[in-house]
């Protein structure tokens, strides 16, 4: 057993004991304790899991082995950070118990696909995080048309990567066509993302509140994301010709669609299309095979985890104001240099690549400045004061994250650029 | 060879069960007809153990389903889901005729597709069109869902189909996949067969 176990499992019970008591006058602080203890127990978890040696009955089955590779533990412990931001700066009356417990749930999730190296389980485990949301936002909202599409896309992720799963052993022996594997693998791991033409979830998000919807922003894309990569550099060269070409062809309607949507849309739902363009960039860079596209969406990653954070405060003008420009795509902020890594990575598709990414980022400029417009004019609103100062605290981070873009990829997931 | 054809007839014969049935007791039947149609495509090469893995998963699946109509603890779908709301639409096509239509495109697709698969040993012509064709009755089931029901039938479909074509194509060492990739999907059939749908039947 692990030794992180028992001081986790000790730390978790004075910690309940001590929101126990605190309850009734610190709210903030039972569920960040909750959250310092199940994060705990998880890491150990993960920890003896990944240290163990291999299960010869899962290798034999098929089902592949449990690792923990640098990169996703550093999405895993960044997904559990922007998770406590986000609990730090949720609206509290509409932040319940419930929520706190699914975006455990799905934080538990998403350790079990990172750690899964086998595309069937990890196919399972993902259609299972999509599947659960569907099932959470339905009994919360009802059965609206996105919210329905919701549970579509959690069946077309299941089918298209099962089918891909089922077509990868022939592809191997060199019996199965590369595209067609590709297409199912990009088809499922892009449906987690939400690459056009499965975004629905993009539509469901403004059914629920924030601080429900934040929970596709901080494990779904980002697991989705990384599989990809994993994907790619595991696979036979053939099928990561297939997948690169799918993914910037994808990617980059994905960005420019959703960036015209941002420009039009309405104030509340702006920065989910604002992050859904995002993900055809980070979807570009990975798609580009080169470790500079990789570094690109990672940090866009992060970006989103600190702005998204700050924007899911519903009082705040200031924070709102700085994630924005964070966000815009202004140098030297986190925005700017998470897009310039995509387009250097990109430079050797051609000129056509590189112009339609440059429209996508100025269609994400455009909608950061009318979210910044917005921000402006609500500029005498002010949130409860220690939401509104986390919420400030997280924005200034996406600021910082472009001019620390080296050392934290070194630090946070071990690239070298 | 002719057992293959026999055996690939069977798993065509599950797709098109799969593809019209309707309600709770058709979703049963249909996972009963999976099991045992895509059971038999995948014993070609994997034996009895393969086609008792898909045969056991898809018969269990069908008992719950038609139990949970009779023992109420057993369906979840109001838990899960909450109360559904039944609208009607008007639509160009039925809802059946749709699906044949899209059947029809999909049987043309899988034959296609069939030709640039081997799956192990055995000659693919048919055995392989048959899992293709229950993978995109599968996905015809979630394009034209009209309740959660559709959508745990077009992922049972997805996994069997999957689970028979990994029995075919890799028979010693996927039998753990196999159960994993059909097994998941039965469990949410069961959890969603009798949910309240979103849109009336014909």
């Amino acid at each position: 057993m692990s030794p992180w176990l028992m001081p986790a499992l000790a730390g978790g019970l004075v910690m309940a004991l001590v929101s126990a008591v605190l309850s009734r006058r610190l709210r903030l602080i039972p569920p960040l304790l909750l959250l310092l203890t199940v994060v705990g127990i998880s890491v150990a978890l993960v920890d003896s899991l990944a240290t163990s040696p291999p299960s010869s009955l899962l290798i034999e089955g098929g089902l592949g082995k449990l690792t923990l590779a640098r990169l996703p533990l550093g999405v895993l412990v960044g997904g559990w950070a922007a998770l406590a931001l986000e609990l730090g700066v949720a609206h509290r009356p509409r932040l319940s118990g419930s929520t706190i417990a699914a975006a455990l749930v799905m934080g538990v999730a998403a350790c079990f696909a990172l750690l899964a190296t086998a595309v069937v389980p990890l196919a399972l485990v993902l259609a299972f995080m999509c599947a659960f949301l569907w099932a959470r936002w339905q009994r919360i909202a009802g059965p609206l048309l996105p919210i329905r599409s919701l549970g579509r896309q959690a069946a077309l992720l299941l089918c298209a990567l099962l089918a891909g799963a089922a077509v990868l052993p022939s592809q191997r022996i060199g019996a199965a066509p590369p595209a067609l594997a590709g297409m199912l693998l990009v088809g499922g791991l892009g449906g987690v993302a939400g690459l056009l033409p499965i975004s629905s979830w993009v539509g469901a998000v403004s059914r629920v509140n924030p601080a429900e919807a934040a929970t596709w922003r901080i494990w779904l894309i980002p697991v989705g994301i990384v599989a990809s990569a994993r994907v790619m550099v595991a696979g036979p060269t053939a099928l990561t010709e297939v997948m690169q070409l799918l993914l910037v062809a994808l990617g980059l309607a994905t960005a420019i669609f959703w960036g015209c949507a941002g420009f039009r849309a309405d104030p509340s739902t702006r920065y989910w299309r604002v992050l859904q363009a995002d993900v055809g960039v980070m979807c570009v860079g990975i798609g580009s095979g080169d470790v500079q596209g990789l570094a690109a969406a990672l940090i866009l990653i992060a970006v989103h985890w600190l702005a998204g954070a700050s924007l899911s405060e519903p009082r705040g003008a200031r924070s709102h104001l700085v994630a924005w420009v964070g966000l815009s795509g202004v140098p030297p902020f986190g925005g700017f240099t998470g897009r310039l890594l995509a387009l250097v990575a990109v430079t050797f598709m051609g000129p056509i690549v590189v112009g339609l990414l440059l429209l996508a980022f100025g269609l994400q400029l455009a909608s950061c400045g009318a979210g910044v417009r917005e921000a402006v004019l609500r500029a005498a609103v002010r949130g409860p004061r220690v939401s509104e100062l986390v919420g400030l605290v997280a924005a200034l981070g996406a600021l910082v994250l472009g001019l620390l873009a080296g050392p934290f990829l070194q630090v946070a997931f071990g690239i070298r650029l | 060879m002719i057992w293959a054809g026999v055996l690939a007839g069977g798993g065509f014969a599950a797709g098109a069960i799969a593809l019209f049935s309707v309600g709770p007791n058709g979703m049963a039947l249909s996972a009963l007809a999976l099991g045992l149609g895509l059971g038999g495509v995948a014993s070609l090469s994997s034996g009895p153990t393969g086609f008792a893995c898909l045969a056991g998963m898809g018969a269990v699946a069908a008992l719950l389903v038609f139990l949970s109509g009779k023992l109420t603890w057993l369906d979840p779908s109001d838990s899960l889901l909450g109360a559904g709301v039944m609208v009607d639409r008007p639509r160009v096509f039925g809802i059946r005729s749709l699906r044949a239509i899209l059947g029809a495109v999909g049987l043309f697709t899988a034959r296609l597709l069939s030709g640039h698969l081997a799956a192990g040993t055995v000659a693919t012509q048919g055995p392989g069109f048959a899992c293709l064709f229950v993978l995109e009755v599968g996905l015809i089931r979630i394009g034209t869902g009209r309740g959660p029901a559709d959508m745990g039938l077009g992922g049972l479909c997805a996994g069997m189909g999957a689970a028979a074509f990994l029995l075919l194509s890799a028979p010693g060492s996927s039998l753990a996949v196999a159960l994993l990739a059909s097994g998941a999907p039965a469990l949410a059939l069961v959890a969603l067969g009798r949910a309240t749908p979103w849109e009336t039947s014909p």
